[in-house]
């Protein structure tokens, strides 16, 4: 996963040439997601809900900043109908570049960005898990998708862009997953 | 004469009058109306402490609107279940729940389409008291406080917002308040902390 997008993101010049002139500049947005990491030899589910800000750097790159406050619950332990949850919060930085878009009149843009970065996370941990709370960094590379419509002469936001993020997340113990979905507007 | 003065009264303070600045943008985006009433359906989760505690139902809140800013009250039944302990031991309890909020939400981001209607983002913050009343009896009581964000569709003739919100949470439990439904079992399980978090979520039409 991480080396198809190192991959994708260093061939990626071409693809961002057809990128509208309409990109959007700096965005707020929130997201919801799910995944998992392997922490312990747990296998740890997260339902994150995530609160994102992103500031234009160039045409295609932007830096994102990002907060998760996270639900957490052991998977193998839920699965022996013994539920124990647990809740913590995460900070991601990172960068962000589009790989490919296209523009249908001037109104509706889809795009494939690429992402890479790291950051921290401060957790209690599920009662099964051994473990009362964990201090984790990660790193985390991603793709993103969506479509996003776009209203040139708003005095407020112009871009409206709901969105689907596939994110590999990296920390000691393993690399773990995480699908969500979410909205930004510049 | 009492009574006309009072039904006067009664009638301006319910009524939602257009406010001057309805109609004037405050950086793109529509302020919010004078005052609206808001249905929503949701719930709520936390854990701490052994505990969790639950509940979904309906919610109404009240608000008035200051330009891009919005101070509402809101006040929800719902049907609550605590479950109690981890493993064989655990159980769970039903019952009811009463809770009663105030908050601020702003409206952070609007995207205006072809000036009928519009998009928007929403931050909220909040604090509340819950109150939970067991069927087997007992009663819990605590404060909380959180903040989120909600989406919302507004439309401009009609002054409708379908809206959905995401909040999280922070409620202290108390051992010596717990205790009565516990029997002992909550606080024997590994409390990381004695604050429980937790998401809360609505979803509804505002007018």
């Amino acid at each position: 996963m991480i080396a198809a997008v190192a991959v994708a993101l260093a061939c990626s010049a071409q693809a961002a040439r057809a990128e509208s002139d309409q990109a959007p500049r700096g965005k707020l947005g929130f997201r919801i997601g799910f995944g998992a990491l392997p922490i312990d030899g747990h296998r740890v589910g997260t339902i994150g809900l995530g609160l994102g800000v992103e500031h234009q750097l160039t045409k295609t790159w932007r830096i994102l900043g990002e907060y998760e406050w996270l639900w957490l619950s052991d998977e193998d332990a839920t699965a022996m109908r013994d539920p124990n949850d647990s809740s913590g919060h995460r900070l991601h930085a990172g960068l962000r570049r589009t790989l490919a878009a296209t523009t249908v009149r001037k109104v509706l843009r889809f795009y494939v960005d690429g992402e890479l970065g790291g950051g921290i996370a401060a957790m209690s941990l599920p009662r099964t898990v051994g473990k009362e709370a964990a201090v984790l960094p990660h790193g985390f590379a991603g793709i993103r998708f969506g479509y996003g419509f776009l209203q040139k002469d708003n005095k407020g936001s112009r871009t409206w862009e709901p969105e689907f993020l596939l994110r590999a997340i990296g920390i000691p113990d393993g690399i773990g997953l995480s699908f969500g979905v979410g909205m930004a507007w510049d | 004469m009492r009574s006309v003065i009072i039904a006067a009264v009664v009638v301006a303070a319910t009524a939602a009058p257009a406010r001057a600045g309805d109609d004037v943008d405050i950086d793109g985006k529509w302020p919010f109306r004078g005052r609206t009433v808001g249905v929503y359906v949701g719930g709520h989760g936390s854990r701490s402490g052994g505990m969790s505690l639950g509940g979904i139902g309906p919610t109404v809140d009240l608000a008035v609107g200051d330009g891009a800013f919005q101070y509402f009250a809101e006040l929800g039944l719902l049907a609550a279940q605590a479950r109690i302990g981890d493993g064989e031991d655990a159980r769970s309890i039903r019952g009811y729940e009463g809770r009663a909020g105030i908050g601020v939400r702003w409206l952070a981001r609007s995207f205006v389409m072809e000036r009928d209607g519009a998009i928007e983002m929403l931050l909220e913050a909040f604090t509340g008291l819950e109150q939970f009343w067991w069927k087997e009896g007992g009663r819990l009581t605590r404060p909380d406080l959180g903040g989120g964000w909600a989406w919302q569709v507004r439309m401009r003739r009609s002054k409708f917002m379908f809206r959905t919100s995401a909040r999280v949470y922070f409620a202290p439990l108390d051992p010596d308040h717990a205790a009565p439904i516990c029997r002992g079992s909550c606080m024997e399980a590994p409390a990381t902390s004695r604050w429980s978090s937790g998401i809360m979520a609505n979803m509804g039409v505002s007018w």
